[in-house]
């Protein structure tokens, strides 16, 4: 292989319209869900599958981690369509980001989320801007150095800004890679490093699959090395 | 600074322009026949950005039940529109005769293959996303961010409005080369192609050596697309149909940074894997709607687009 490429993975995320317990990221809230309702959810992340589930349709997210030379940072890229291969439109995409970052995002789209050819397929994506990477890098960093902990640069990343574009990142990856990893220190190295320093290949089965396998796919999420892409 | 001579060059590259003939697809529907419409585009500006007129030309022809977004294709590869025209150009058609044949559609987006766009917003977000890229790699963004918002508004109305002296007001700028900083961190570029699937090559790249030479656009090639340069007695194999201007392997890159940059990102231009000679023009003339232009008689060597200078005014009738 070349010392380009990029982590991919699918997810099939099905919408309901009406929800007991939704488990972030994995899901689609509905939009008349009252606030704390919603709250109540975020935090319950071990809450494993909903009880009630109504299929009304499933979508396709296709998930890409790039590295950017210009910025040095990863950058999401990220495609959704139907199961019979209709694109989602930007607008379609903004009504399933979860309540809670819409507001936050929303305060300057176009800087934000936009459409984007992706530089290695030349294929139309939608990227999270990179600019406020640091932003919010920089506390979880921070507080992981103050309590002494070991983080996994991309992990912690993908953690953060995945959640806001319905990518969830199950515990289980962290795990996973550290397992895989053994012997390499990580510690708060850069984005580059990071990203450079593995070759995984992980196939993972969601806690959510658990009980309504028809409700679902089994994820999988397969990375593959990727260094200086752009 | 920017010297005297690179100016002219500078209005060169602004100023150039690609005669094109729009056709509607015969896969739309339409009420009565659409002729087609000629127009000179800009090479630094968007297709988007510039084809007003050719939409409502078409709409005329057509129900509005039959309209959806107007994107563009050549030989049956849809048009980026997100690329610069020059580029397009350069990259679907430099060897072909002029004018440049567009097809114009309004239905069946290649939603899988081109970025929507709905205003021109979204172009002005891309330019300047383009922008700050670029800035990012040549002085870790630090120009771009003490820029004030009325300066970024500035840069991109006179793109939109084809404003060079005032484009240039901001973007000089932005091509601000601090020798004794060491100049650009990065060199802004990118090299397209037509041959794989990757759309482009972007890599970082520096433009002095370790040693503290300054490099050219030959040393970037042959570091980061070797296939492309070859020894001098060789036979050429690569066509260089850049911007519209001719470019020495032995100038100083940044010297070519500041020469084919209008925009600040330079486009370093494009590499046509066919072994063909760059053919002069011949006379032509055009009937139609639409701009009417002759071919300027000063033409420059092969290597250089035809200038064409159109006549004043916007002719609807049949010209020569």
């Amino acid at each position: 292989g070349t010392d380009e490429g990029f982590i991919k993975k699918t997810l099939l995320i099905p919408i309901k319209s009406s929800i007991s317990h939704q488990q972030l990221g994995c899901s689609i809230q509905d939009e008349n869900m009252a606030a704390d309702d919603i709250q109540a959810n975020v935090e319950d992340e071990t809450a494993g599958v909903q009880a009630v589930c109504e299929i009304h349709a499933v979508l396709r997210y296709e998930y890409h981690v790039l590295y950017s030379c210009s910025y040095q940072i990863p950058v999401l890229y990220f495609r959704a369509s139907t199961l019979d291969g209709r694109p989602l439109s930007l607008e379609e995409v903004w009504s399933y980001v979860h309540p809670n970052y819409r507001q936050r995002l929303q305060q300057g789209p176009w800087d934000t989320l936009t459409q984007q050819e992706h530089p290695l397929l030349g294929q139309a994506f939608f990227m999270l801007h990179p600019c406020r990477t640091e932003e919010f890098m920089k506390p979880a960093l921070e507080l992981a150095q103050a309590e002494n902990k070991k983080v996994n640069y991309i992990v912690t990343w993908l953690s953060v800004v995945g959640p806001v574009v319905g990518l969830d990142v199950p515990l289980s990856y962290s795990t996973e890679t550290q397992r895989i990893r053994r012997g390499h220190a990580e510690g708060l190295k850069g984005a580059k490093e990071a990203s450079e320093a593995f070759i995984l290949k992980a196939l993972l089965k969601s806690p959510q699959c658990r009980d309504t396998e028809d409700c679902y796919s089994n994820i999988s999420l397969e990375v593959f090395v990727f260094s200086c892409v752009v | 600074m920017i010297m005297a001579d690179d100016k002219d060059v500078l209005r060169d590259v602004w100023f150039g322009r690609i005669p094109a003939c729009f056709t509607l697809s015969p896969e739309e529907t339409t009420e009565r026949e659409a002729e087609p419409y000629y127009l000179l585009l800009p090479r630094v500006s968007y297709l988007t950005l510039v084809t007003d007129k050719v939409k409502k030309h078409f709409l005329k022809v057509m129900k509005a039940e039959d309209v959806e977004e107007m994107w563009f294709e050549y030989e049956g590869t849809p048009l980026k529109w997100h690329y610069p025209i020059g580029v397009l150009f350069d990259l679907h058609a430099s060897n072909t005769a002029l004018p440049w044949n567009v097809t114009v559609r309004f239905k069946n987006f290649p939603e899988r293959d081109l970025l929507h766009c709905t205003s021109n917003s979204v172009i002005e977000a891309h330019f300047m996303s383009c922008i700050k890229e670029a800035d990012a790699l040549k002085h870790k963004g630090q120009v771009i961010n003490d820029m004030q918002k009325k300066d970024h508004k500035q840069l991109w109305m006179g793109l939109q409005n084809d404003k060079f002296d005032q484009f240039w007001a901001m973007n000089r700028k932005l091509m601000e080369y601090p020798t004794e900083e060491g100049g650009f961190r990065y060199i802004p570029f990118r090299i397209y192609q037509t041959m794989s699937d990757r759309p482009f090559i972007q890599k970082l790249f520096r433009p002095v050596s370790p040693e503290g030479h300054t490099l050219t656009l030959g040393d970037l090639l042959k570091e980061l697309f070797p296939a492309a340069v070859c020894a001098e007695d060789e036979p050429k194999r690569f066509q260089w149909p850049y911007r519209a201007t001719v470019i020495k392997q032995q100038n100083p890159v940044h010297f070519t940074r500041r020469r084919c940059s209008q925009n600040a990102k330079g486009d370093v231009g494009t590499v046509d894997q066919c072994c063909r000679r760059h053919t002069a023009e011949s006379d032509y003339s055009f009937r139609g709607i639409g701009e009417c232009f002759t071919p300027d008689r000063d033409r420059e060597t092969a290597g250089k687009t035809a200038k064409l200078t159109p006549p004043p005014g916007d002719f609807s009738a049949d010209c020569s």
